[in-house]
């Protein structure tokens, strides 16, 4: 693992992840996809149909939606795409280890979702007219929910073909629904810790007596941190023994 | 006695559960090495084992002293690749292409942007190399991705494929490039199914047959030691001259029996074959007048160590 950390790791693998990025398929749809939002929400605030509430809504949405979605659509970036566009190739023939790289490449993309959520919520913050609201709390939980779901996303695209289905339909079906439930068991949702930092844990009025944890945030900050580790580890461990045959043929 | 620079013992890898190669045992001392062996023998997947992009399932591997894949890092900051495989870097010109393998050897943008002129000045890359790739023809690609491959001076440099969809002329070029680098100093590990490549350019030949050595060592030893065929013409060397020679264990034909007085005979073997030529010739009284040694082609020698007779 020392090596991931020298200087010439570090340039390897931010040039063997930066340099071809723009010519990358799902950071090209991602970018789409933003320009379209922010073009559909500029026109109707400009038309008066968005009020600074929903602006409000809006932002407040981007952890718990925008963040995974776009890192189900990005999760993609660190092999999967350099897999089938063959990019992949010259960094795995450099100086550094593949576990490196699968690090090196995951962070990064950690870096680019995070980013990406950080200006949209920045750029809405200053459009709402209610700044009271705890911001610090929300870039806390972009970041830590970009890296929770990168982690878990890019296993999966590294495991299976159909990483982006498989990606949305495990937000969709399984975390979300799950990070509702009143029960303990919402815990293990990914989407309860990250609504957990931003102080929205749903609370029930149920007429039977159930055991309705909450979670400090300090606890899904750790939480999601764990969850990271677990995923980037495996995915490293996975990359490492892989055949290839996509490169290497 | 020189060093080897390529040390593989007892190598076994399997890929998707199928063996690839079974039991390769090599010791490349040359210069210039060329792998050679048909699709699908296994060249590729050495190359990736050699560089420890693969992990085999049992066996030893040294290439510059270093033991792979534990030292795998260290050798690929000092090998050159250039794979049959790769694309070069989309979208952008010839020069950010080699400024970008540069980088990915841990070279700072400035350093790799100087050495990447360097390395395509060396290659005679002119202001094609400010072009877009897309747009180049497969001569000036394979110049690019020789350039990347290149950029960090590597002590050793492995080509795979390094000629395929060259035209004649580019092929040639091509070849001379590669045999200017051997001569100045570098190694080259250079895999290819075209026999004159590796004769153009190698010293040294590791023949790999579905996964095995069929051959690794030198490429005149390769010739020395493949059949040799022997004609002879003259007077008495006839189908009854060639029956003889055949009791004697070694395969005779006439040629051209038509010829009366001066018939041509063919024969193989080596030094006991033609001890028996010349003791027959003495006994029956034939006159040789000529007798030329045919020197085997290669491609005959590669075809007899793989056990496959040449279609004639």
């Amino acid at each position: 693992m020392r090596d991931a950390f020298s200087r010439e790791s570090l340039r390897s693998v931010s040039a063997g992840f930066l340099l071809p990025l723009a010519s990358a398929r799902s950071l090209r749809i991602t970018v789409l996809a933003a320009i379209a939002v922010t073009g559909v929400v500029a026109t109707l605030r400009a038309i008066g149909l968005l009020t600074a509430e929903s602006l409000d809504a809006l932002r407040r949405a981007i952890p718990v939606v925008a963040v995974p979605i776009a890192a189900a659509l990005l999760a993609e970036l660190p092999i999967r795409e350099g897999l089938t566009q063959r990019t992949l190739l010259y960094p795995l023939l450099g100086p550094v280890s593949r576990g490196s790289l699968a690090l090196g490449r995951t962070l990064w993309t950690v870096a680019l979702v995070a980013l990406g959520a950080l200006v949209a919520s920045a750029a809405l913050f200053l459009m709402t007219a209610d700044r009271s609201g705890d911001w610090g709390r929300e870039c806390l939980a972009i970041v830590l929910g970009a890296c929770a779901y990168v982690a878990l996303f890019g296993l999966l695209h590294l495991v299976s073909q159909r990483g982006l289905v498989s990606a949305l339909a495990l937000y969709f079906l399984v975390d979300q629904p799950l990070a509702q439930l009143p029960f303990s068991i919402r815990v293990l949702a990914p989407s309860f810790h990250v609504g957990s930092l931003l102080g929205r844990s749903p609370s029930y009025q149920l007429p039977i007596q159930v055991d309705t944890v909450s979670v400090a945030p300090v606890v899904s900050a750790l939480v999601l941190l764990a969850v990271s580790s677990l995923a980037i580890g495996w995915t490293m461990r996975l990359f490492s023994r892989r055949d290839l045959p996509e490169l290497c043929g | 006695m020189r060093t080897p620079w390529i040390q593989v013992e007892d190598l076994h890898l399997s890929r998707g559960g199928r063996p690839v190669l079974h039991g390769v045992t090599v010791s490349a001392v040359g210069r210039a090495v060329g792998l050679v062996g048909a699709n699908g023998a296994g060249k590729s997947t050495l190359i990736g084992a050699l560089l420890g992009v693969l992990r085999p399932d049992r066996g030893k591997i040294r290439v510059l002293g270093l033991d792979v894949p534990r030292d795998a890092r260290e050798l690929r900051a000092r090998a050159g690749v250039m794979a049959e495989q790769a694309g070069i870097f989309p979208g952008g010109s010839g020069v950010e292409a080699v400024v970008f393998s540069g980088m990915l050897s841990g070279l700072a943008r400035r350093e790799a942007l100087r050495r990447a002129h360097r390395a395509l000045d060396a290659l005679e890359v002119g202001e094609e190399r400010y072009r877009g790739t897309r747009e180049y023809s497969t001569g000036m690609r394979q110049r690019c991705k020789l350039a990347m491959a290149l950029v960090h001076d590597p002590e050793i440099l492995i080509l795979d494929e390094p000629t395929v969809g060259l035209d004649p002329p580019g092929r040639a070029q091509f070849l001379a490039l590669l045999r200017e680098l051997r001569d100045g100093g570098r190694r080259l590990l250079l895999s290819t199914h075209l026999l004159p490549d590796a004769e153009s350019v190698c010293d040294e030949l590791l023949l790999l047959d579905a996964g095995t050595v069929g051959y690794s060592g030198g490429l005149d030893s390769l010739r020395r030691a493949s059949r040799v065929e022997f004609s002879a013409e003259g007077p008495g060397l006839d189908d009854a001259f060639a029956a003889a020679l055949g009791a004697n264990g070694v395969a005779a034909r006439v040629i051209d029996a038509a010829a009366g007085s001066a018939a041509s005979l063919r024969f193989d073997g080596g030094a006991e074959a033609l001890s028996s030529f010349w003791r027959l010739a003495a006994e029956r009284g034939a006159a040789v007048r000529r007798l030329d040694r045919d020197s085997p082609e290669l491609e005959d020698a590669v075809l007899e160590a793989m056990g496959v007779s040449h279609p004639r």
